[in-house]
Formats: C-alpha cells, structure tokens, sequence
C-alpha cells in the first residue's frame, strides 16, 4: 500500500510494488502527457518531479513512492500555461515533440534550483534529455526567456508587496505554482 | 484534449480528434465503427465545402490533413496550402486528421495518405492548393448569386467576400451552408506564386500546445475499450528464434495470449 500525490490529488496505490511510475501514470491513470521513450532512463522522455526534482518515471517503482508528490506535465500546466510552456509555444520549440514533456519537467526543475542559469548550466541539466529533432538550440533560448520572465515577475510581485503591505498577493506567482 | 471514444460519434471519432493523429494513421479501422452510411456532409457536421474545408457560421475554418506529422511541420504546412488559395482569415484555421478509414469509404477522396521520403509538400501542394481555390470559387459563387451579380466581380480576403463595386460584404460563415450544395467546380485559376502572402511565411506550429501540454496525440496515448496490447519478443540471438516465454515473465504470469507469428517470433497479446 503506497499513498502518493500527483498533480496534488491523493492516490492509493496497492498493486504490485515493482511497478515504474511511469506505467502507473499512463496505463493506470490516463495521464500519458509523460511518455515513454526508453525505458531504462537513458533519454529523459518520461520525466516527472518527484518532491520538486527531476526524475525519470520509467525508472522509479511504485513502491519506493510513498509520501512522495509526484507532478507531470499535466500538472505543470494546470491553471493556466508555466512561463516555460509560454516561451515554447513563443520559441515555436517542438518538432515531432515527443520528448517535450520530459523537456519541459526538466527544465521547470532547473529553474527552480536556479533561476539565472548560464549556458553551461542548462547544458549540463538538459544533457539528459536527448530530442532527436535537436530542438537543442530552441530549448536553451526558451529556458533562459522563462528564466527571464520569472525573474521580471518576482522581481515585480516583490515590489508590489512592498508597496501595498499586501501579506499574500495572487499576482505574479501564478507562473510559480508547486 | 481528452477524448473518450467510446461515447463520440464515428464523425467525432474520424475528424474531430486531430490529437489522435499518427494513431490514426497507423492503426486506422476500429472494428465496432462501421459506418452507417458512406456520405459524410450531414447535420451533425459544419458545411462541407469541399472534403477538405468546412467552415461554421462563425467563420471556423478546419483544413483537413491527410498526411501525418511527424516534426516537420505538415500539420501546419499543408492546411497553408489550402488557406492560400481559400482566402480565409489564418488565424481561425485549426487542422484535423482525415481518418484513412473514411478515405477508403469515399473512395479515396483525399488522394494519397503515405507520408514518406520528403514529398508531404511536393506530392500533394498542387491539389492542395486547387482544392482551397475550388472553395473559394464555390463561396463567391453563393454571394455572387446573392447580390446578383457577376462572380467576376467578386473577391475574397481574411474569410471575407468582398462586391467592389456596390461596398457590400459578406462573411464567409453566412454563405458556408448554402456553398456547400454547389457543385465543385472542374478547373479554377490558382494565384500566381509572387501573390502568395502565406506560403512562405513563416508562421507558428499549430500543434506546439498540444505538445507543450502533453495532450494524447501519438498512437500510444490511444485508448480504446477492450483494446489489445502487443508486445514483440524477438531472440536475444542474431537469426534464432524464440521458442518459450520464461514462465516468470510478466507477461506469462498474467496469463497473456501467446500467438506465434510466422517471422519466428511471438506476438503476445492481452486484454487489460
């Protein structure tokens, strides 16, 4: 018996132990916005977070999920687009998109690690995601106007509560949302 | 978009699920979606202008597709094609598959569905682009008669028909329906390429959101009742062949069909 969060609804899960999330997330569930590309965690298709960090779905069994929060690419978009999706659609970044998903998990991880990174920084956190259109060039140019545009927003919603004394302001974190 | 199948209509199921797309064109014929009748413009649809344009009262525009898209941007290229030569406004054009079933029933209607070897564009953007001029002339045919006046007098630009002489205008949503019933005519005049003003351009993947969103749009995603999964379990061995399935596999121990094909393999199939 496994109790886990995805996309911050609660499941239960009792069957065999052995099972990769990614099976679950797909073939149990329905949410097949993660896709399966080899399964033995050597292209990063199927990435998810697991408690915020990147992980590979394929690789990663049911049973050692407990109390984890899972979220997929389904849930990076729920309420409204994450800045990462808006400058992709903005970039025009997917070919065949088949390994977006997983781009997009990944790259939502590295900004949250670090919301200024170089190109030698989105480099080594994206090398494991391989795209065999090789929309490289396009994800490093997408992920750095995300980047930008919630550095502008936070630096925005910072100001604004230093001048409304407002405790909690809806606006500006709608990209943030985790 | 996230569609159940079991509870869509087969014309819901044929064009309205672009995301289905490679799936689709992959498995194609469902078995239980027999369809009642081969004729396709009926009520529950949008006018058909021609098998590849419809267009509603407000002025939606979809473009079939009959080639798949594969990253190289078919999806939005070849409806491009079409718009060219239709004149409608781009911005409310959306793009669905055409099934290869319903391609069979209508005896082939949208020609050739192979998408291979770089010839989406080549092999089919001259009756591409003449099936969006024949839409065309059909909607100025309408308005022309309407007006009572010469079609020649009439133009089209962004899905509006324009009579110079009088000022009056019509949207292409109000003569859709009535376009429909006209004969589609033979031969149609095509621009010329120097007045193209959308092939060429470079314009946004109609497909991104789908891809930034992770909507089902390859053919594993598909989800059908009682739908069969296949698995193929070659030799590890170069030129041997597969004799047994290890009784500890999972497969085996779900109590899976076991079939063997004739390459000296096995194909092993389960219902879920």
């Amino acid at each position: 018996m496994t109790d886990l969060t995805i996309n911050n609804e609660k499941h239960v899960f009792d069957g065999d132990p052995d099972m990769p999330l990614l099976w679950y997330l797909r073939d149990e569930i329905g949410l097949t916005g993660t896709r399966f590309g080899c399964g033995a965690a050597l292209c990063g298709c199927c990435t998810v977070h697991v408690d915020g960090e990147a992980a590979r779905s394929c690789s990663i069994t049911m049973g050692d999920l407990g109390g984890k929060s899972i979220m997929t690419i389904e849930g990076l978009g729920r309420g409204g687009l994450h800045a990462l999706q808006r400058a992709w659609l903005d970039i025009d970044v997917p070919q065949c998109g088949y390994c977006q998903s997983g781009q997009l998990m990944q790259a939502a991880a590295l900004l949250t690690a670090n919301a200024d990174p170089s190109d030698q920084d989105i480099d080594e956190a994206m090398s494991g995601n391989i795209c065999r259109c090789g929309t490289y060039p396009r994800i490093r140019q997408a992920i750095k106007q995300a980047a930008r545009e919630l550095r502008a927003s936070g630096q925005e919603h910072r100001e604004e509560r230093r001048a409304s004394a407002a405790p909690e302001s809806e606006h500006g974190t709608a990209e943030v949302r985790r | 978009m996230n569609v159940q199948l079991s509870s869509v209509t087969r014309r819901q199921f044929t064009f309205g699920i672009s995301a289905l797309a490679g799936g689709l064109v992959a498995g194609g014929y469902v078995r239980g979606q027999t369809p009642a009748s081969p004729a396709i413009a009926s009520a529950e649809h949008d006018p058909e202008i021609t098998v590849w344009v419809t267009i509603d009262p407000s002025d939606s525009v979809v473009i079939r597709v009959a080639r798949s898209e594969m990253g190289q941007g078919g999806f939005t290229s070849l409806p491009m094609l079409v718009a060219e030569e239709l004149e409608c406004d781009w911005s409310r054009v959306r793009p669905e598959y055409v099934a290869p079933t319903e391609n069979f029933i209508r005896g082939r209607a949208w020609g050739a569905m192979l998408t291979a070897g770089s010839r989406g564009i080549r092999d089919s953007q001259a009756y591409l682009r003449k099936a969006g001029a024949q839409a065309r002339q059909m909607l100025l045919a309408e308005a022309a008669e309407r007006w009572n006046v010469p079609i020649e007098q009439c133009s089209a630009r962004d899905s509006v028909i324009a009579h110079q002489q009088s000022g009056r205008t019509l949207r292409f949503g109000e003569v859709a329906a009535a376009a429909a019933k006209r004969p589609v005519p033979k031969d149609v005049v095509l621009k010329r390429p120097e007045d193209w003003r959308l092939i060429g351009q470079p314009v946004k993947r109609l497909d991104a959101l789908d891809k930034v969103t992770g909507q089902p749009i390859y053919a594993s995603d598909v989800r059908l009742p009682g739908m069969l999964y296949a698995a193929v379990a070659a030799c590890p061995a170069h030129g041997g062949k597969a004799e047994e399935l290890s009784s500890r596999s999972n497969l085996a121990a779900a109590g899976r069909q076991i079939r063997r094909s004739g390459w000296g393999q096995r194909r092993i199939g389960g219902r879920r």
